[in-house]
């Protein structure tokens, strides 16, 4: 089974094609120019509406099949919770109902649709705490994770896609898209245990495990230190298997702007090479890579979820993991409608997003 | 020429910055390895552990590690000895029964003190088992124990009487955590406690001070512990979610202890300096179960199971089609024994052994022989067939698909079985569907195994009628195989209520032996545990039992009480280690940011 939710939620119009399909707001606008524009200003709340309405709709389906979806995998968390202890059957009868399995599926999902609309996501069964209150735990560590591994990727990623798409064919070309699809199709884990054994092991330059040490004194600056010395490691592993894509979009997009003509005037104005790169290719390059950015933070929780587990880091990608593996019921949805969420309101932010910056999408 | 000046200066800021990183990252660097030189550093053992810890509340805790902290921060009545896992002294220094078997009484140490500095008497201990009387949820993982008292009671401050309903020897193994009344008593509601109140209270030799979800548990050391404190100062469990990352933790010297290991990390770690490993015994078993012919407990059948494995001469000739010395070979890198006996060897008074005549060998012939006298007889394309209605001797086996090592015993098994007119399709499933399909009784060979603890009444049970399910819905989850045989329930009740080790170990061996003749299940192997620690740093673990016994995962707190840090000087040499590390570091930083500086001068001499 799969954990990406980007399966699940679907990314209306985030292609300037794609948004055709919602009511054209130019549409009947005529007139002058301040006619025009609170006619378009109509248009884009309408625009913004019909997204929102798509994504509450997609936010439903999601709600609906996060029960029922793991609900397939059959089977009785007991059984795996306890494996390794002896339990008697007086024990795993107990802990059946202490977990609300004894009850039947109609019952728990009217418990569970009862809780989701209040906020409640239920109690996990391997922790014994709040859904809620463990994803909002592990919310920091992941975005401290993520966040850092996705700066990283994007701007090293735009930067060599710029230099390399600028100069197609050069050495630098070749070597850098070599380099990032190489990394690009290495698995996670086994890349994160070459990094483990070069830098942790041979080096002993960097913790392999979690966020931070059980022996560093309980104030603020040894705290962050040790923190950021914890988040070398799994950063560098992320954003290594992650900046690959950014590279290529960034480089097929400047080779689309390479052979414009405005960059033909640019340079018949007399301007530099770097000038007419920096001032005039990257600015219109950019846009797919806006798209892009906000489309990839589905994968970026696969990322998440295999780069925290090898490195222990203690985010919501290790927390469904952990999910996983019992299988932890409450967990699971709980986990799987917060990366679900994050995906569909991303996607809908960047929808809104590129009919702002895009003038094409604007005027389709 | 202004292009390169700039890039030149770019590419310097840029090393800057990459030195100022490594110097920020260095001071941190240091591991618990290295003794920082101003205030003295606790001295922490630090064990590699996986599983997630629930609660610190001893009487809901169900995982493994929540047991291991609840023995480590609490004392219990008895313990189980660190030679051979006889019943031995805990805070009860001696017990004795009355004539009828029905009434207990218990000494209660002199002079322990919980954490806190209060005095723990036998109030405590009579406090704690009225608790778990009284209350449904303080009983929930301690099984039925407490519902055969009548009555708990603490005369005086050193003794404590407990009267029983029925006899049992489970008095014997009263391993349960003793927790202090004046915290406890104050506690609303059990089911609801977590007791994340830290540090915890309690008289056991560590006490948790820190706990971090899915990163560490921190437990100090109890120097006023009864037994002796522990010889140094803090234990620690981290978390490791993958067992590589925790191999990789030893040999860079995060991590002190690793346990779990699989046969190829544990040959990896062969040779290398400073690490110790250790083939241990496991309480584990693997087997594999036969559908004896699923039914209620009114016998009412279910499931589809194949008719021809309720005959035990079917099973026992598959028995006989098993090479367990091969299997062991190929798959567990020869770490493992033979399973015989149904509770392990570890358990060495319980462990039974076949004589000559009984123990099955591997032998093909005899096993065409068992199958051709009871008259199944080979069809004509070699698969044999069930007198009578003349079915093909065609079995279903049920392998877990996340344990690869049992799709390879699938191949072998296959293999000799074909060998005896038995035809086998393998079928895979995960953890729960395969237990969703044993216990609709949908299989007909199913891979199994099971952690067996020092009392084997539980893991014994699995075969008696009484846990035959009530209806055909699967969702009574007990039985293994089916299996109900009036003559074994009958010794398994005897042996429940003899309190005389030697007589219960003879009563259990027969239910073994049971076992062994009808085969309802076929133990294959007991894979060894094996570990790893740090004997550069760590020494004199006690082994649980003393014969090839284990260090983490033992039934008390034997090694972690007994590890001593074995005093070198080694500051200097990891120093040297660490500045080397870092000095190549910093040198390939400044190669590659050299080959910046230069390519970005090349390039922009184009450029220009």
């Amino acid at each position: 089974m799969s954990m990406d939710p980007s399966l699940v939620a679907e990314s209306p119009g985030a292609v300037p094609g794609g948004s055709g399909r919602t009511a054209g707001p130019g549409r009947g606008s005529t007139g002058g120019a301040g006619g025009s524009r609170s006619a378009a200003g109509r248009g884009f709340a309408k625009y913004v509406l019909a997204k929102l309405g798509g994504a509450a709709v997609s936010l439903l389906m999601v709600v609906f099949s996060a029960f029922f979806l793991f609900r397939v995998l059959g089977g009785d968390p007991v059984d795996a919770l306890t494996r390794d202890v002896p339990t008697t059957p007086a024990e795993r009868a107990a802990l059946r109902e202490r977990l609300g399995l004894d009850q039947p599926l109609s019952l728990q999902f009217v418990h569970y649709l009862q809780g989701v609309l209040t906020g409640d996501l239920g109690q996990s069964y391997q922790y014994q705490q709040p859904v809620t209150s463990l994803i909002g735990a592990r919310l920091g560590a992941t975005v401290l994770l993520t966040g850092t591994a996705l700066v990283l990727a994007v701007s090293l990623g735009l930067w060599i896609g710029t230099r390399a798409g600028w100069r197609q064919g050069s050495t630098f070309d070749k070597v850098q898209v070599g380099v990032s699809l190489t990394l690009w199709s290495a698995p996670t884990f086994w890349f994160g245990m070459i990094v483990i054994m070069v830098f942790a092991r041979y080096l002993g330059l960097f913790p392999i495990n979690g966020m931070v040490s059980p022996y560093t004194p309980d104030a603020f600056w040894p705290q962050a230190l040790d923190t950021l010395h914890h988040l070398v490691l799994p950063a560098l592993t992320m954003t290594a298997v992650i900046y690959a894509q950014y590279v290529l979009v960034m480089r097929s997009s400047i080779l689309d702007e390479k052979d414009a003509d405005y960059l033909v005037t640019a340079r018949a104005k007399g301007l530099r090479d770097d000038d007419v790169r920096r001032r005039h290719a990257v600015p219109n390059a950019l846009l797919p890579t806006v798209t892009l950015v906000f489309l990839q933070l589905g994968g970026v929780v696969g990322g998440a979820i295999l780069t925290e587990t090898v490195f222990s880091w203690p985010g919501l990608g290790l927390l469904a993991y952990q999910a996983l593996r019992i299988p932890d019921l409450p967990l699971l949805q709980g986990t799987f409608l917060f990366f679900s969420t994050a995906v569909i309101l991303a996607n809908t932010a960047a929808d809104v997003v590129y009919r702002f910056l895009d003038p094409r999408v604007r005027h389709s | 020429m202004r292009t390169v000046t700039r890039s030149r200066t770019r590419a310097l800021a840029v090393l800057a910055a990459l030195f100022a990183v490594v110097a920020l990252v260095l001071p941190a660097g240091v591991g618990h390895a290295e003794e920082a030189p101003a205030p003295k550093e606790p001295k922490q053992l630090v064990v590699a552990a996986s599983q997630s810890v629930d609660t610190f509340n001893p009487f809901m805790s169900f995982f493994a590690i929540g047991y291991t902290v609840a023995g480590l921060t609490y004392d219990s009545l008895i313990d189980w000895s660190a030679k051979d896992f006889k019943p031995i002294p805990g805070l009860a220094t001696k017990w004795q029964e009355s004539a009828d078997h029905l009434t207990w009484t218990y000494t209660i140490r002199k002079g322990v003190k919980f954490s806190d500095g209060k005095p723990l008497t036998a109030h405590d201990a009579e406090f704690t088992y009225r608790l778990m009387m009284t209350d449904k949820a303080a009983r929930a993982s301690s099984s039925d124990l407490v519902e055969n008292f009548a009555s708990v009671d603490a005369p005086n401050d050193t003794t404590l009487v407990i009267k029983l309903k029925r006899p049992t020897n489970q008095m014997l193994a009263l391993d349960n955590a003793i927790v202090p009344e004046h915290i406890w008593s104050k506690v609303k509601n059990i089911g609801d406690f977590k007791n994340f109140d830290f540090p915890l209270v309690g008289s056991g030799p560590f006490q948790v001070v820190e706990f971090k979800t899915d990163q560490y548990i921190r437990l100090k050391a109890n120097k006023d512990y009864w037994d002796g404190a522990p010889p140094y100062d803090e234990l620690v469990f981290r978390y490791y979610k993958t067992p590589d990352a925790s191999v990789q933790a030893l040999l860079a010297g995060e991590v002190d202890l690793v346990s779990g290991l699989t046969p190829a990390q544990y040959k990896a770690l062969r040779n290398k300096p400073g690490i110790t490993l250790n083939q241990a015994q496991n309480r584990r078993f693997s087997a594999i179960t036969f559908n004896v012919g699923a039914r209620t407990k009114d016998g009412k059948p279910l499931g589809d199971g194949h008719p021809a494995l309720k005959d035990a001469r079917v099973r026992q000739a598959i028995h006989h089609a098993i090479d367990k010395d091969e299997l062991i070979k190929k798959v567990n890198d020869g770490l493992a024994q033979p399973g015989v006996s149904y509770i392990p060897p570890i358990f060495g008074t319980y462990f039974w052994q076949p004589s000559g005549s009984e123990k099955v060998t591997f032998d093909v012939a005899e096993a065409n022989r068992i199958l051709d006298q009871a008259g199944y007889k080979r069809g004509p394309d070699g698969i044999r067939r069930m007198p009578g209605d003349g079915r093909p001797l065609r079995f279903r086996l049920l392998n877990h698909s996340d344990t690869p090592s049992e799709a390879t015993d699938s191949e072998y098994l296959k293999g000799w079985w074909k060998q005896i007119g038995v035809d086998t399709k393998i079928e895979s499933a995960d953890f729960t569907k395969l237990n969703d399909l044993l216990y609709l009784g949908k299989y007909d060979i199913i891979f199994s195994g099971w952690g067996v603890g020092p009392d084997p009444t539980s893991i014994l049970s699995l075969h008696t009628c009484g846990v035959l399910p009530d209806d055909g819905s699967g969702t009574q989850r007990d039985t293994e195989t089916f299996y109900c045989n009036p003559a074994y329930d009958r010794l398994h009740a005897q042996q429940k209520q003899e309190s005389d080790l030697a007589k219960r170990a003879q009563l259990v061996k027969q239910m073994q032996q049971i076992l062994y003749t009808q085969a309802p299940v076929v133990v294959l192997r007991y894979a060894d545990t094996l570990e790893a620690y740090r004997s550069d740093r760590w020494t004199g673990f006690v082994k649980q039992p003393a014969e090839r016994g284990m260090i983490s995962g033992q039934q008390g707190n034997w090694a972690y009480v007994s590890a001593r840090p074995v005093v070198k000087a080694q500051e200097k040499e990891s120093r040297t280690g660490l500045y080397l590390g870092g000095g190549a570091v910093v040198v390939v930083v400044a190669a590659a940011a050299a080959l910046v500086v230069v390519r970005r001068r090349r390039t922009a001499d184009e450029r220009e």
